[in-house]
C-alpha cells in the first residue's frame, strides 16, 4: 500500500522532470537534485551475447557529474555562446515503464524507460536507455540522488550530448 | 589561376563550368579531379575550396588515395593486453579485427570470411582462440590461418587451406603502444612516416616512464560533418577558442592561457613536420606545469627519456594540439568540471572516421600516466568527458560549426561559384607570426598561434596523397 502511493509519487517526480527539462528550465531541474547526486551515463561496447564481462563500462562514461559540475554545464548552457545549444533544440521525453524496485519513508530505488526525441536545426534523433535511479525524501519531498542511465547506443547518433537524460 | 583569386568566384565559376562542359560522360568524376587540380594552385594562396567538405566523388578518392595509402591510427596496445584479446576497428567502411595472437603479436585481419563474404568477429571487443564464421562454419586462429572447415573430406577436399587463410593487413607497426596499420605494402616505416613528429609525439607518451594507457572504451558519436574538419581544427586553429569556446572562458571552465585568444608570446605553432602539425601553449618561461598533471607525478616525470629541451618544453606546457596525417587528432590539456575545484591533466587521441561524404564517426580514448593513483585516473577521465567528449563543454560547441562546414560543402551554388575558405593566416603580409631560427625542436616553427600554417600543412599532406 505504501509502495503503491510511493510509485505514484516517483512517477509523478519523472513525469514532471520530463516538463521542466523539454521546457528548458535547467536551473529548476537542478533543485530536483539531491546536493550529493550521482549522475552517470557510462559507455557501452557491443559483446558476445555470453560474455560475463558487461557491455557497460566501469571506467570510461559519456557523463560523470555531481552536483558541481552539472551546475557547471547548466551555467555554460545559460551563456550566450553555447552554440551546441542554439538554435534552442525541441526535445520531448517519453518516460515508460517505471519499476519500482525498492522503497520506504525515506528513499525508493527505481527503473524507468526512456526516450528522447531530439530535433535541432534541421535533424532529428532518438536516444534510448533505460535508467536507474535512486530518491531520497528531503523536506517532504522526493530529490533525485542518483541516475544511471545505460543506453541502447554503442555509437550515439547525436552530434553532441548537450542536454540531460 | 583566377579561380583561385578571394572575391572573384564569378570568373572562377565560369571557368570550372567550361571545364566541366568538356567531361560529357562523367561529369561527377571529373569535378572531384578539378577540385584537386585546382587545390594544388589555390593552397599555395592559402585557398580551399568549400566542395572539399561535402562531394562524393571526393569522399571516394580519399578513401583510395589516403585512406589506402597511409598509416592510419587502430588501437593503443593497452586495450587488447592478453594473447586472444581484440578490439574491432574500422578504416573507412572497411572492418578491421584487430587481435593479439597466441604469441603476443598485433595482427591486422579484414573482418569477412574469405568463403563468402559474412562478419566473423561478434562485437566490439573481447578475447578469443578462434574466430568461426556463423554462416557455414569455416573457424581461423588469431594468426588469421584458416583452421577448419566443415565436412572438409566430403566437400573441400582440394582446398588448400593456406591460401584461404583471413586477409591481414600487409603492414602493422607500433609506435609507443599506438598500434597503425598501413593497407599499403609499399609504404615507408611508421617511425619514418611520423618522422621528424616524434621529437613532439614523443613528449606525450613518453612523458611517463612506464608510458600511457587508455582509460576504458573510447567515446564514439556520429557527427554530420566531415572528416576533415576534425583533423584541419585540431591541427591548431588557435584561433577559434575565443568566439566558439567563449562559453568555457566566461564561466572559468578554463583559463585564458588555455583557451583565451591567441598571441601570447608563450605559443608557438609547429608546421610541416614530415607532414604533420601541432599547437602549443605554453606557460612563462620557468613555470612548471606539466599541463596541470600534480605534483607527485612530476617527480616521475623527471625519470622519463626525454631530452632536456623535450622536458623543458613539458614542464612548460599547458596545451598541445595536432594532427598526425590524415585523421589522428591529439589533445593534452588540463582542465576541470567545476570551476572551483583544480584543473587534472589527461592526454586525448581522437580519430576522425570517414562515414560518407560529410559525414564522420569521431572517436575518442582518454589516457593518463600509468603509474598515475587510481583517484587520479578517475578524476582526469571526469574532466576530460566534461571537457572533450560528446558531452564536452567544450566539444558540443565544435561540432556544431563543422557541421556548418559540411553542409555548405555541398551546396550547388558554392560549387557553382568555386566558393573556397581562407587559410591564409601567417602567411606574407597577413600576421605578425615570424618564423623562428633559435627552435630545440623539429619542423617549421612560427613564433605566434595566430597562423594557419599548421592546418595549411595538414592540406598539403592531402593534397600529396589525392594528387598521387
Ligand atoms: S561465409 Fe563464412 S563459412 Fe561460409
Ligand atoms: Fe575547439
Amino acid at each position: 500500500m505504501i509502495d503503491r502511493q510511493i510509485k505514484d509519487e516517483i512517477e509523478e517526480f519523472l513525469f514532471t522532470e520530463a516538463e521542466v527539462l523539454d521546457d528548458r528550465k535547467l536551473k529548476a531541474w537542478l533543485l530536483m537534485l539531491t546536493d550529493d547526486i550521482e549522475y552517470v551515463i557510462p559507455t557501452r561496447v557491443s559483446r558476445d551475447r555470453d560474455s560475463d564481462i558487461s557491455q557497460f563500462s566501469e571506467e570510461s562514461y559519456h557523463m560523470f557529474d555531481d552536483i558541481h559540475s552539472l551546475t557547471a554545464r547548466v551555467a555554460r548552457l545559460g551563456t550566450e555562446f553555447a552554440w551546441s545549444d542554439n538554435p534552442a533544440p525541441r526535445t520531448r521525453r517519453y518516460v515508460t515503464n517505471v519499476r519500482l524496485i525498492q522503497a520506504s519513508e525515506k528513499g525508493a530505488s527505481v527503473k524507468s524507460n526512456l526516450l528522447l526525441y531530439w530535433s535541432i536545426d534541421e535533424s532529428q534523433h532518438l536516444i534510448s536507455g533505460e535508467r536507474h535511479d535512486n530518491f531520497r525524501r528531503e523536506n517532504g519531498g522526493w530529490k533525485l540522488s542518483k541516475r544511471t542511465v545505460l543506453l541502447d547506443h554503442v555509437v550515439l547518433p547525436t552530434p553532441n550530448l548537450a542536454t540531460f537524460l | 589561376m583566377s579561380n583561385v583569386k578571394p572575391g572573384n568566384y564569378t570568373d572562377s565559376g565560369s571557368e570550372r563550368s567550361t571545364t566541366i562542359s568538356h567531361a560529357e560522360n562523367n561529369t561527377q568524376q571529373l569535378k572531384g579531379e578539378v577540385l584537386i587540380t585546382s587545390m594544388q594552385d589555390s593552397l599555395k594562396l592559402g585557398l580551399v575550396p568549400i566542395n572539399i567538405y561535402n562531394d562524393e566523388e571526393i569522399y571516394r578518392l580519399e578513401l583510395e588515395r589516403i585512406f589506402l595509402r597511409n598509416w592510419i591510427f587502430l588501437a593503443h596496445e593497452s586495450e587488447i593486453p592478453n594473447v586472444g584479446d581484440y578490439v574491432q576497428r574500422s578504416i573507412g567502411q572497411d572492418s578491421f579485427i584487430v587481435v593479439r595472437d597466441s604469441q603476443g603479436k598485433i595482427r591486422v585481419h579484414l573482418d569477412v570470411c574469405r568463403h563468402r563474404g559474412a562478419r566473423l568477429c561478434v562485437g566490439d571487443r573481447g578475447n578469443t582462440e578462434v574466430f568461426r564464421c556463423p554462416y557455414h562454419g569455416w573457424t581461423y586462429d588469431t594468426d588469421g590461418n584458416l583452421t577448419g572447415v566443415p565436412n572438409r573430406t566430403q566437400a573441400y577436399q582440394g582446398l588448400k587451406l593456406d591460401e584461404w587463410g583471413l586477409v591481414s593487413a600487409p603492414r602493422v607497426e607500433s609506435y609507443r603502444g599506438l598500434v597503425f596499420t598501413c593497407l599499403d605494402p609499399e609504404i615507408m616505416s611508421l617511425e619514418d612516416y611520423l618522422g621528424d613528429f616524434r621529437w613532439y609525439l614523443d613528449i606525450h607518451l613518453g612523458l611517463s616512464p612506464e608510458g600511457m594507457e587508455v582509460i576504458g572504451d573510447p567515446h564514439r558519436w556520429n557527427v554530420n560533418a566531415d572528416w576533415k574538419s576534425g583533423s584541419d581544427n585540431f591541427a591548431g586553429d588557435s584561433y577559434h577558442t575565443q568566439s566558439l569556446h567563449r562559453s568555457i572562458l566566461e564561466i572559468g571552465l578554463a583559463s585564458k592561457s588555455a583557451a583565451g585568444s591567441g598571441g601570447s608570446p608563450n605559443d608557438i605553432h609547429v608546421t610541416e613536420c614530415s607532414g604533420h602539425s601541432t599547437s602549443i601553449r605554453r606557460n612563462d618561461p620557468g613555470s612548471v606545469f606539466y599541463w596541470g598533471y600534480p605534483e607527485e607525478l612530476h617527480m616521475t616525470f623527471s625519470k622519463s627519456d626525454l631530452s632536456f629541451e623535450q622536458r623543458e618544453l613539458a614542464e612548460r606546457s599547458v596545451v598541445h594540439t595536432g594532427t598526425i596525417f590524415p585523421n589522428l587528432s591529439l589533445i593534452h590539456i588540463g582542465g576541470t568540471d567545476d570551476p572551483a575545484k583544480p584543473i587534472a591533466a589527461w592526454f586525448s587521441l581522437r580519430q576522425w572516421q570517414p562515414r560518407g561524404p560529410g559525414k564522420m564517426e569521431a572517436w575518442s580514448w582518454t589516457l593518463v600516466p600509468k603509474e598515475a593513483s587510481k583517484e587520479y585516473k578517475q578524476r582526469a577521465h571526469r574532466v576530460a568527458v566534461a571537457n572533450f567528449s560528446p558531452s564536452g563543454n567544450f566539444e558540443q560547441d565544435d561540432v556544431v560549426v563543422w557541421a556548418g562546414v559540411a553542409r555548405a560543402g555541398r551546396g550547388a551554388y558554392a560549387s557553382h561559384i568555386g566558393l573556397h575558405l581562407n587559410f591564409q593566416m601567417g602567411m606574407e603580409g597577413m600576421s605578425q607570426a615570424r618564423q623562428m631560427t633559435d627552435w630545440v625542436g623539429p619542423g617549421v616553427v612560427y613564433d605566434s598561434n595566430l597562423e594557419e600554417g599548421v592546418q595549411r600543412t595538414f592540406f598539403n599532406s592531402w593534397l600529396k596523397s589525392m594528387v598521387r
